[in-house]
């Protein structure tokens, strides 16, 4: 049986406009326990921020979180998947385009993201449950 | 054949001093393109700061990036020999829910180990990744 995205996938993370400061999108990862916020306008998905991106492209870089907008340091060339895409696709996509996390749309609309973690952990639990 | 620790960690790992800032350890992270450093105080091995902590440990309880870095490590690391399968870095990664662990070699750190670094496709004989690799 092949496994789908949807089966492996984690929740849609916290949406946030673009316009919102960086401290927000940290305090909503620590909160929420997850490390992908992404940035939404009219309900479609259109820009993506990690923890390293606020690590990297802010602290590193002397910006302010507290008046450093999401828009100005989010990524929006994103590779995405459908719910009932192949995991196998997720992890071809996870490799070529070097990422850890890609959310999961469903008619523009984010429904799931996958990590490379759960493709790794999924997969050693299920062996074992062999 | 069974991928070894020693195949897939990031060798020579990249220390920064407990003292150092916060907006240093970022930069160090850039710099080397790493996600996690190793925090050493007083020339012994104190921790381990990822890109994540520095996130949800200074930046979400508004610290400042001229704070030292040591406070926001985590403490009791636990260790993998360098000779180990790969699969056994997975288990322990799984019974104590890490995603990184320092690699050991002849007593020292030899590199760090991490769960992306565990590429499923990577090591498709590994008996740990048998269920994705099956599809």
């Amino acid at each position: 049986m092949t496994t789908k995205v949807r089966d492996i996938m984690g929740p849609a993370p916290v949406s946030m406009a673009a316009t919102a400061p960086v401290s927000a999108a940290a305090r909503a990862m620590k909160e929420r326990g997850t490390g992908t916020v992404l940035i939404v306008a009219r309900g479609r998905l259109s820009g993506l921020v990690t923890d390293r991106d606020i690590a990297i492209r802010v602290l590193a870089d002397g910006r302010d979180p507290a008046t450093t907008k999401l828009g100005d340091i989010c990524s929006t060339e994103l590779a995405v998947l459908g719910p009932d895409d192949d995991v196998d696709q997720a992890a071809r996509l996870v490799r070529e385009r070097a990422v850890r996390r890609i959310p999961v749309v469903d008619g523009g609309v984010p429904v799931g993201v996958v990590s490379i973690g759960d493709l790794a952990l999924k997969a050693a639990w299920q062996q074992e449950r062999i | 054949m069974n991928a070894k620790v020693r195949d897939v960690m990031t060798p020579g790992p990249i220390g920064v001093d407990y003292h150092q800032s916060i907006g240093a350890a970022a930069r160090t992270m850039r710099d080397w393109g790493v996600g996690a450093v190793l925090v050493v105080s007083d020339q012994a091995l104190y921790g381990l700061v990822t890109d994540r902590d520095l996130v949800v440990r200074a930046v979400a309880e508004s610290r400042g990036p001229d704070e030292p870095v040591g406070p926001l490590s985590s403490r009791d690391l636990v260790g993998v020999d360098a000779d180990d399968d790969a699969c056994v870095a997975a288990q322990l990664m799984r019974e104590h829910a890490v995603r990184r662990l320092p690699v050991i070699e002849d007593g020292q750190v030899a590199g760090l180990v991490s769960l992306a670094d565990l590429d499923p496709l990577a090591v498709p004989d590994d008996p740990a990744f048998a269920g994705i690799t099956r599809g």
